[in-house]
């Protein structure tokens, strides 16, 4: 009896240790990525101190870069969201631009023919959701490698995007390729007036929600992650392991569809050539660094719109460069993958052994 | 010429990876030619003279002969590789002087089998190899290949090299090698010369022959067949017929052992059965119906369930909760869109943890952090809750201890007294005398016999077994 007492207060406190290193890991790697940007804004001559206070208060210290913040955040969101589930599954969805930019196209079209906002965003989620099920398609039936059809068929629809700007939905006369500003109707309203926040960002916060609920609390979620964790055993257990790697593709791409729907809709209000900024790549490093999770997910997006937000304000105030943002956001990746494998490798060491 | 022999698990992979170099042991030690020597990687080995011939050909497919000579002179060199080994004309008269009359400019690719595992010997030779270790290396060879292959490793063995051949087949211990050492549960069961050896012997040693522990077994009359296999052919993951010609009879209530050294097609029979691999011809009757090319969840609806050989790869997920792998196989998770009932989940999962005595922290504990023992309860809990009519238990208790290893018979014998029909597929002889109520040989694929378990006679199976009697 007081064995097994002990050995169970032993084992409960395992998982703990194990939620600690779940957070600590990505948490750590972002430090690091915080000290290492300090380190080089030092090098450029300015207070890095000074530099993030700057960053912050631009991002956070105003109603209007409040907004910005909120604003900046919604499509990392969508984005992190569109990789983060086909994940679960198992899937790598490298795609998330080019569904995202097909979107945004699509709901221009919708805006310019039909002068309406939800035609515009149930035709981005169809538009999304297709073009990465074709990936999907390819990968769950005939084991096509979805990480090199997603990255071709990103350059497909930005070509798509491109020819469409120039050629049928472009406007005569423009300096550059646009379709021009879209009629006013089929804008996205606001949600708060005064902040110019769109319904854009309500919808992200609903997909969070609607993302972790499926994966979390219906029976296709629960598929996807076992597919996600050990396809044999999944197949073994009756599930048919292809058409679940094919949803979670469909839910993706209807994630980044609704992205650049909402960007188009809600900040642009026109669909002009190089629109996006690479939200579908970004959302790559959104997902990996929020663990493939809703909360994660809306953790670390908050975190990279505040850098995007601030980084007018301190290159205003302290001269630093706003390029140094890009190399915050990209280095805590850099380390997180580095964490992960330094932490795997031991434990996969003595599993090997064990066998 | 030494034989290493021994069921999937006994420990003979991990023993050649130890002398290979790929894992490290915890204690002991090894030595070559009576030096102590540590070997921790892949090119140590090699320094000491040690070619090990993996199961899986070691060959970069596209490249050719010459190129994948080359590539252990070229990973051995520092800077640049020794020419005179190098060298394609020193390749070239390498082969020839071992009757390789292969172009050395073919793709190692577009060759036969037999050629690829020739040529995974030269190589290994020709790298310096005076100790030549070959895991399994007829599994993908036709007889004609695999005669031909030992003939050859004669001619080395009498060259002086020493050869270790890693096998489950008895007859390639007996006819081909000097001595034999056979492995159970990682410790050595039995070494002697071939020549003092019968297979009987060594199947005794291989599957064990410890006292029967007594099991209430109570006899009773078998039901109407729930399971009707006829003709079933069946070709493994090489092409080969794995299964020839099965012809299978369960009823209701009864346990039919399906005895056999590993690899006598066995595997390939249940996956066949349960739907993880198409039979080439046969019919699967499952309850009347005809499920030869039905896709699992058909057969699972029509009340059949698995317990497969390696509960980690294919019975759960572990990283899943106990609660989550419980509820793995049913049908609404599988099939159906709905929400998740999570307190009915977690009702049932408290249920099954008590009947089952699966000691775990709590139901969300993840099964990754379970002893093997448990884990298998937590399979065996999900099989038998769903009331199987016609279950199939691959080697069930494997790597289990001796209390889990009882539970485990107890529950089987449980759901048989309910009704459901079970195949056992064991390499585990003692296992299958205490639980079946007949007894089916498998040898090279087919059923080589039948009987009712009844004062057996032990020593005319283990001649079933090794096909030393049709």
């Amino acid at each position: 009896m007081l064995s097994r007492l002990t050995k169970s207060t032993r084992l409960s406190a395992v998982p703990l240790r194990t939620i600690l290193w779940y957070f600590s890991a990505p948490v750590a790697a972002t430090t690091i990525a915080l000290v290492l940007g300090a380190i080089i804004i030092a090098a450029l001559g300015a207070n890095p101190l000074a530099a993030y206070e700057a960053l912050l208060v631009g991002a956070l210290g105003t109603k209007y870069g409040l907004a910005l913040t909120i604003v900046r955040t919604a499509p990392l969101v969508f984005a992190g969201l569109a990789v983060a589930v086909p994940r679960r599954s198992g899937l790598f969805n490298i795609g998330a631009e080019g569904q995202l930019q097909l979107g945004g196209l699509v709901a221009a079209a919708a805006a310019l023919t039909h002068q309406n906002f939800a035609v515009g965003l149930l035709g981005a989620i169809v538009a999304g959701a297709l073009w990465a099920g074709l990936a999907g398609y390819l990968r769950a039936w005939h084991g096509v490698n979805e990480v090199i059809s997603t990255i071709m068929l990103n350059s497909v629809a930005i070509g798509i995007v491109l020819l469409a700007v120039q050629g049928p939905l472009g406007k005569q006369g423009a300096t550059y390729p646009t379709t021009g500003a879209l009629p006013a109707d089929s804008l996205l309203p606001f949600v708060i007036p005064d902040m110019r926040i769109h319904a854009g960002v309500a919808l992200a916060g609903l997909a969070l929600l609607i993302s972790w609920w499926l994966l979390f609390r219906t029976t296709i979620g629960y598929r996807m992650r076992a597919v996600g964790l050990n396809p044999v055993a999944a197949h073994h257990a009756g599930i048919s392991v292809p058409s679940v790697m094919f949803m979670s593709m469909l839910v993706g791409g209807a994630w980044a569809g609704l992205a650049g729907a909402c960007e188009v809709l809600g900040v642009q209000n026109q669909l002009a050539q190089d629109w996006s900024s690479g939200w579908g790549y970004t959302g790559i490093v959104v997902a990996f660094l929020g663990g493939s999770h809703p909360g994660g997910i809306a953790l670390v997006a908050l975190f990279y719109g505040v850098i995007n937000a601030g980084a007018s304000n301190m290159q205003f105030t302290t001269g630093v460069p706003g390029a140094i943002v890009p190399v915050i956001q990209g280095l805590p990746v850099l380390f997180l993958v580095l964490f992960v494998s330094w932490r795997s490798l031991p434990s996969t060491r003595r599993r090997r052994l064990a066998v | 010429m030494l034989a290493l022999l021994g069921e999937n698990g006994a420990g003979k992979s991990t023993l050649v990876k130890i002398i290979a170099g790929i894992y490290r042991p915890d204690t002991g030690a090894l030595s070559v030619d009576g030096a102590s020597v540590r070997i921790e990687s892949a090119r140590d080995a090699i320094r000491h003279g040690i070619g090990v011939v993996h199961q899986h050909f070691m060959l970069v497919s596209s490249l050719t002969v010459l190129e994948n000579m080359q590539l252990g002179i070229v990973a051995r060199a520092p800077i640049a590789p020794d020419r005179s080994r190098y060298a394609a004309s020193a390749v070239r008269s390498f082969l020839i002087a071992h009757e390789f009359d292969v172009p050395v400019e073919r793709i190692v690719g577009d060759l036969p089998v037999g050629l690829q595992q020739r040529l995974e010997v030269l190589k290994t030779l020709y790298w310096g190899g005076q100790i030549l270790v070959l895991d399994e290396p007829t599994a993908t060879l036709t007889p004609d290949q695999a005669d031909d292959l030992f003939a050859r490793l004669r001619s080395l063995a009498k060259r002086g090299h020493a050869i270790v051949v890693v096998t489950h087949k008895l007859s390639e211990a007996l006819v081909h090698c000097d001595r034999v050492i056979v492995l159970r549960h990682g410790r050595i069961a039995l070494t002697g010369n071939a020549q003092d050896l019968t297979a009987e012997r060594l199947a005794e040693a291989i599957v064990g022959a410890g006292a029967l522990a007594a099991l209430g077994r109570t006899e009773g009359p078998a039901g109407s067949v729930a399971l009707k296999v006829s003709g079933l052919c069946v070709k493994d993951d090489y092409g080969h017929q794995a299964i020839r010609d099965v012809d299978i009879a369960l009823r209701r209530g009864e346990v039919l052992g399906l005895a056999g050294v590993d690899g006598n097609g066995q595997t390939e029979l249940a996956e066949a059965l349960y739907g993880a691999r198409r039979p080439t011809a046969g019919a699967i009757q499952l309850q009347d119906v005809d499920v030869t090319t039905s896709p699992i969840h058909v057969r699972q609806s029509l009340g059949m369930r698995d317990i497969p050989p390696d509960r980690t790869s294919s019975g759960l997920i572990s990283r899943f909760s106990v609660w989550e792998n419980l509820m793995l196989e049913d049908h609404a998770l599988t099939r159906r869109w709905e929400r998740l009932d999570l307190a009915k989940a977690k009702r049932g999962a408290a249920a099954a943890i008590t009947e089952f005595d699966i000691r775990t922290p709590n139901a969300d504990t993840t099964c990754g952090r379970l002893s093997g023992g448990n884990q298998q309860k937590v399979v065996l809990a999900r099989v038998l809750n769903a009331k199987p009519t016609v279950l199939i238990a691959e080697q069930p208790t494997r790597g289990l201890d001796v209390r889990a290893t009882a539970y485990v018979h107890r529950s089987l014998l449980e759901a048989r007294a309910r009704g459901a029909a079970i195949l056992l597929i064991s390499s585990d002889l003692d296992e299958v005398a205490a639980l079946a109520d007949r007894i089916a040989v498998m040898f090279r694929g087919s059923i080589v016999d039948t009987m009712v378990n009844r004062n057996v006679d032990r020593n005319r199976l283990g001649r079933l077994m090794t096909g030393a009697e049709a």
